[in-house]
């Protein structure tokens, strides 16, 4: 019996995972072989290297059949698809900055774990991407949290780092602990982990039993946990610490990747499970007032916080929390189909932004040694390029003209603004825009104004330069040509991402 | 028995966990808090693979994915506790307070 | 309600659960501490085997009141550690954790008692090992596969971060 269960399933499917997988076995195995005289910089390009072979699995699998193998427990859908390519590109652009490293840093001894981790980390946010059951998702987003917090604290000379590692396993110990204890109440009234069925038996359990008050904890508990994830006010205290002592490229690995994958889950919990409460009346107008309070609160604690940092890693973890903020804005309003189009385009574009002033920020960091604001003075006038390339980033981070962050924020405002009152939620995120101005100019005006502290250039690395030249690309790109992306965003079925398997082949018909 | 004296032992456990969390100054103190936090959660699961709506064996299934979780958790805590406890000789959860601003 | 064996079992069991966690919380020995938590977790296994889930509280026994309670007792001695634990110097932060904890303890408690919509009686009979096995390796394969490469992960993460340095 066994034998035509594996006989039955498509594993096809599961190449792009597969080939990341073989890439840390690579990794291990090439480590454990090698002798430790030789050095071990250029394993990144065996992470690279599966990292583009996986790029180019998921491309092969366009166009797309939508699949499921056991149950959902997997599951190939247009929106998993698109939030693969983001998971993937994410970290290749991220690992290509990993790779410029000091001469003689204590860390390269564990360069290959570095790499490893990385991968696997990638490894459980495409596991996150393509299943709607609820044991996939979080375990999936298990693997991401632990190889995180391994990245973080693995400094272990840097008092900072370990102690951010330290205060990561806790925050997120903490916040899956109370996703776990708020789904337990949905399992007791559902007795399934799919959330197709979820959604199924809430909907004859809200009509029939006196449940409301566990559907309530169970979605408060949870809410905290996803928060905590995405990073969302008042459950952020842990980015600013965690960001701050991780180094660089990790600090934007888990801005982009992390949250991503947060958000997505979050999508398809709220949209697939919770889709008969969102329908009704009394229940649709509690969940998003609920929504709409973590989005206001976010943007005004993030905003207003980031003004009195020094560090400028921590305004742009403060930014990130705003930014979070920011996408919130969209989900009070879920009726209509074009928010995927909205979170999709911003999602690229705070990718490519926080991958932009993170890399900046490492490859200055590397320089002076510290990342406070003081080691910005007079960049300009040492290496014009970056200085211009960081400008761009905040301008793009606060949302000026001409930039994608611009469109991003507008196509988002828009869209809200299209599809229901949430006016006073698009009113707070005009008004902390503005005050955003003051960090990010603070920032700036440190590059342009103040006297440099040396007149040497700043060295870069090739890979570090070329990471910063596409980012430079895509965000004037999609800043002054915005429909090349929106288009292509606009022709994906999104909504096959959020309805069975029988339903999108009775669609098809 | 009645479903609910199971649910409300783990919402005891689950809150005393959380203080641990929240109080505790000797770090692996609040590590062993976390592992209460997260068997409370199994408890509950558990219960309901009993005395649920519709009772099955999913609950068990989740509950010992989330021992393996909860393992490793433990595990990756630990081992950076013992880096930081290299760095600078204490593990007085109220000391780790260099990050802040 | 009647008294049966179970309520027995189970008055007993959780008397020990939440007194070993109620200990954990106000004794001031640090490893008093680590051996009330302990039970806590033995007497939680023993609430497995109520509720029919026997292979869940062998591993219950086996992975938290064996591996993590001897882990963390080997942290608490591995590290210097002041013997009596002192409350914590943030009064404000003490206050709030309390206030808070103790409204989610009311509310959650509350929420428990109105679990009454649920069918008491089961069949239980097919909740073997067999039938969890199946489950691992038919349904959730995938997920079971994922959690592998997990344990890898946070196997080569403990040993990197926890490794002493300076030597080979």
């Amino acid at each position: 019996m066994m034998n035509k269960v594996f006989e039955q399933i498509e594993w096809s499917l599961l190449t792009p995972e597969t080939t990341i997988i073989a890439g840390i076995v690579l990794l291990l195995l090439t480590d454990l072989v090698l002798p430790a005289s030789i050095s071990r910089r250029w394993f990144g390009f065996i992470g690279l290297a599966s990292i583009l072979g996986s790029l180019a699995f998921v491309v092969s699998q366009l166009p797309l059949k939508p699949a499921e193998i056991l149950f959902g427990t997997y599951r190939l859908d247009p929106m998993s698809l698109v939030f693969k390519l983001l998971f993937l590109t994410a970290t290749a652009l991220i690992l290509l900055v990993a790779m410029d490293r000091k001469k003689g840093d204590k860390t390269d001894r564990y360069i290959a774990e570095e790499y490893i981790l990385m991968l696997s980390a990638l490894l459980g946010a495409m596991f996150l991407a393509s299943s709607v059951d609820v044991i996939t998702l979080f375990i999936g987003l298990e693997l991401l949290s632990i190889s995180s917090y391994i990245l973080v604290g693995m400094r272990k000379h840097e008092r900072l780092s370990t102690e951010a590692g330290w205060k990561y396993v806790i925050y997120g110990g903490v916040s899956s602990a109370f996703f776990l204890y708020g789904y337990s109440f949905l399992y007791g009234l559902s007795g399934t982990t799919n959330l197709f069925t979820l959604g199924q038996s809430l909907a004859e359990v809200v009509q029939s039993t006196q449940s409301d008050l566990f559907i309530v904890a169970s979605l408060c508990l949870m809410l905290v946990g996803f928060a905590f994830k995405i990073s969302l006010a008042p459950f952020h205290m842990w980015a600013p610490d965690v960001y701050q002592g991780a180094s660089s490229p990790v600090a934007s690995f888990l801005a982009v990747v992390s949250k991503a994958a947060g958000i997505l889950f979050l999508i398809r919990f709220l949209l697939i499970g919770m889709y008969p409460l969102l329908r009704s009346e009394v229940w649709g107008e509690n969940i998003m007032w609920a929504l709409a309070i973590l989005a206001a609160v976010s943007m005004i604690v993030g905003n207003t916080v980031a003004l009195r940092q020094q560090n400028v890693k921590r305004i742009l973890a403060y930014s990130g929390i705003a930014q979070a903020g920011y996408l919130f804005i969209i989900f009070p309003s879920l009726q209509s189909n074009l928010i995927f189009v909205s979170v999709g385009f911003y999602l690229v574009v705070y990718m490519l932004m926080t991958i932009g002033a993170f890399a900046i920020v490492h490859v200055v960091s590397k320089d002076t040694g510290n990342e406070e604001l003081t080691s910005f003075d007079g960049l300009v006038r040492r290496s014009p390029g970056l200085a211009i390339a960081m400008t761009l980033f905040l301008f793009s981070l606060a949302g000026i003209p001409l930039t994608a962050g611009f469109i991003g924020k507008v196509n988002l405002s828009l869209n809200t603004f299209a599809s229901g009152q949430m006016w006073l939620l698009i009113s707070t995120l005009l008004v902390t825009t503005v005050i955003s101005y003051y960090y990010y100019f603070r920032i700036v005006q440190r590059m342009f104004v103040e006297k440099a502290t040396s007149d040497q250039k700043v060295p870069i690395s090739f890979f570090s330069a070329l990471t910063i030249l596409v980012v430079v690309l895509g965000t004037i790109g999609f800043g002054i040509m915005p429909d090349l992306l929106l288009s292509k965003l606009e022709t994906v079925k999104w909504g096959y991402g959020l309805i069975p398997l029988e339903g999108i082949q009775q669609l098809k018909n | 028995m009645l479903i609910a004296s199971y649910l409300a032992l783990a919402a005891i456990l689950f809150v005393i966990g959380l203080m641990g969390v929240l109080t505790k100054r000797n770090a692996v103190i609040v590590l062993f808090s976390l592992e209460l936090m997260l068997n409370a959660a199994n408890i509950n699961l558990v219960t309901f693979s009993k005395m649920g709506l519709v009772p099955n064996l999913n609950g068990q299934v989740f509950a010992l994915f989330n021992v393996v979780v909860a393992a490793a958790e433990a595990a990756v805590g630990l081992a950076i506790l013992f880096a930081i406890y290299r760095n600078r000789e204490t593990i007085d959860a109220e000391k780790f307070n260099l990050l802040k601003g | 309600m009647e008294i049966t064996g179970e309520f027995i079992a189970f008055f007993i069991l959780s008397i020990l659960a939440i007194c070993g966690a109620v200990f954990m919380i106000f004794f001031t020995n640090v490893v008093h501490m680590g051996v009330s938590m302990a039970f806590t977790f033995l007497s939680i296994a023993g609430i497995y085997f109520l509720l029919n889930a026997d292979f869940l509280a062998v591993i219950q026994i086996m992975v938290y009141t064996g591996a993590i309670s001897i882990l963390m007792l080997f942290g608490i001695m591995m590290t210097r550690h002041k013997e009596t634990e002192e409350k914590l110097n943030r009064p404000i932060h003490y206050g709030l954790s309390i206030a808070g904890a103790g409204v989610l303890l009311v509310s959650l408690v509350l929420l428990s008692r109105g679990a009454t919509f649920v069918s008491d009686a089961v069949d239980t009979k097919g909740y073997g090992i067999e039938k969890i096995g199946e489950l691992f390796f038919g349904t959730y394969m995938i997920p079971f596969e994922l959690a592998s490469i997990l344990l890898l992960v946070a196997l080569i993460g403990s040993i990197i971060i926890a490794k002493k340095e300076g030597q080979e």
